[in-house]
């Protein structure tokens, strides 16, 4: 067993892609299964642990969510679903994805789980053309190809922008 | 400009999509070709169903006003003040009589009328008109819907009685969704003369169970075994006393017996689990209730939860029965007649398609 994991107060660094320190605590860290599974694997605390695909804007967003899911108690459910809410509320299309990155390389399911949510909520309603530019997809369709596709299910379209 | 620098991983598409109702997603096919093969792939088709909402699905026969007849009708409750009705029109062409069985399984549903039999799909509004069975049946006495894990694939299968004269002609056979055909099973069925109750139907490894009713020997378990063939009637629990109302019903994936007790006007439901490999069949008997007022049981959820018929109110009740909340649902129709609730049962969204692979291509 690691002895960075014995003492509960004991906190670890993190450095972000632009080169930004956190100083985290380690129960708050724990919340990552990523950063978990470095403690368990007696990863000293005393190194900076690099996060290169992060940037510090994120990071701080990730670990402003860490926190509150770490210090909250379990019988607190009603309280973490409003900060959640209230956490991605006015956040834009590029942090949402950059806290979908993240959230998937930290391994931190329930972060992972509302980011995902809020942008599957935003595009549902979005013509196709806003949704190919946020993710960058090419329409690859001829234009018979695709009014062909549509007709596939044209009754899902009723209304459709 | 594009929010994100490059394409995303196509984990992290998934992560995304799968978390949009079915709907959006048929839409969502046009975006581009990766967009509508991602759409159509088995495992992110598996996956949207798991995140897919759990609505509670009330069926319900009301009489229709017109013809005097009664007809059957879905109707989707969110929460307990919203009420979607579930539009299943599209399988008219093929269903324009009165509806006779109704299964729901992992999104679909095996629909019939005496005639016909369609297994659609709700969300994506895709039907397949089976093949006619071989036989024609003189009375169906029992149609199962089921996904079995065995031969992962959608089976139906059809209990039928083949003439009113000789009720011993009796016929078994099995729809299999990927081969698209019927199968007869050589089994005998013990006695004849019997009906089968509303009843959820799983395929254990290949094992059909539904509650059987005859007149002499009462209720009773009947379990068809489709891989070997045969056939087993076994009997309910020694202790089990109602006052009618017996059900079968799916729990954490194990069969639930639940036996009515109404008295000084107080309602319980005593329940007991199917084991299958115990020594005793039936274990771990339990009480619901005792709940004041008449109920009837309509469905049995994971969650500690039951939905309740309220008696002489014709309102969906849920109760949980470890916080003993109780939770009244919005009044579904408010016609002058009686309304029959048939049943409750859990549905999600799905995409999987039911169409013939020679009908995609």
């Amino acid at each position: 067993m690691a002895s960075s994991i014995e003492n509960n107060n004991e906190k670890l660094t993190l450095k972000s892609s632009d080169g930004e320190e956190f100083l985290v605590e380690k129960h708050v860290a724990l919340q990552s299964t990523l950063l978990q599974n470095m403690l368990d694997s007696d990863c000293s605390s005393a190194d900076v642990i690099p996060l290169p695909k992060i940037d510090a804007r994120t990071l701080a967003l990730v670990l402003g969510y860490c926190k509150k899911h770490a210090d909250a108690s379990s019988s607190k459910q009603g309280e973490l679903n409003s900060f959640d809410s209230e956490f991605l509320k006015d956040m834009d299309m590029g942090a949402l994805f950059n806290l979908v990155l993240a959230a998937n390389f930290m391994e931190i399911k329930g972060l992972l789980d509302i980011a995902a949510q809020k942008i599957a909520d935003t595009i549902k309603d979005k013509p196709h053309q806003e949704v190919r530019e946020i993710f960058h997809v090419e329409n690859d369709y001829t234009p018979e190809e695709e009014a062909a596709v549509r007709e596939e299910n044209r009754w899902a379209f009723e209304g459709f922008p | 400009m594009a929010i994100v620098d490059e394409e995303l991983p196509q984990e992290l598409l998934m992560e995304i999509l799968s978390r949009l109702p079915v709907k959006s997603l048929l839409q969502l096919k046009s975006v581009s070709k990766s967009w509508y093969v991602l759409i159509q792939n088995p495992s992110f088709i598996s996956l949207h169903h798991t995140r897919a909402r759990l609505y509670y699905c009330a069926s319900i026969y009301v009489r229709n006003l017109n013809n005097n007849n009664f007809q059957r009708s879905m109707y989707l409750l969110p929460d307990q003040t919203s009420i979607e009705h579930l539009d299943l029109s599209f399988t008219r062409p093929h269903l324009d009589k009165e509806l006779f069985g109704m299964k729901s399984c992992n999104g679909l549903m095996c629909l019939s009328t005496d005639s016909n039999i369609v297994i659609c799909n709700p969300a994506t509004r895709e039907c397949r008109l089976l093949p006619q069975p071989p036989y024609h049946a003189w009375r169906t006495n029992y149609l199962g819907f089921a996904f079995d894990s065995k031969t992962s694939d959608y089976k139906v299968v059809r209990l039928a009685t083949l003439s009113e004269t000789t009720l011993v002609d009796h016929k078994i056979q099995i729809y299999g969704m990927s081969a698209d055909s019927w199968k007869e099973i050589v089994a005998t069925v013990p006695n004849h003369d019997f009906t089968v109750r509303q009843s959820p139907c799983k395929s254990f490894d290949g094992v059909f169970y539904w509650l059987s009713y005859n007149p002499s020997t009462r209720h009773a378990i009947d379990a068809l075994n489709t891989v070997e063939g045969s056939f087993e009637r076994r009997s309910l629990p020694a202790d089990v006393s109602s006052d009618g109302q017996i059900n079968l019903y799916l729990l954490n994936d194990s069969l639930a017996l639940i036996g009515r007790k109404c008295h000084n006007r107080e309602t319980r439901f005593d329940v007991w689990l199917m084991d299958e490999f115990g020594v005793e069949f039936w274990t771990k008997k339990y009480t619901i209730g005792p709940l004041l007022g008449r109920y009837s049981l309509l469905g049995f959820w994971p969650i500690s939860e039951v939905l309740l018929d309220g008696f002489e109110k014709g309102k969906i009740v849920s109760y949980n029965h470890s916080t003993h909340y109780i939770e009244e649902y919005k009044q579904i129709c408010d016609l002058p007649e009686p309304n029959l609730m048939t049943q409750v049962f859990p549905y999600s969204e799905s995409l999987l398609s039911v169409k013939r692979p020679v009908d995609l291509a």
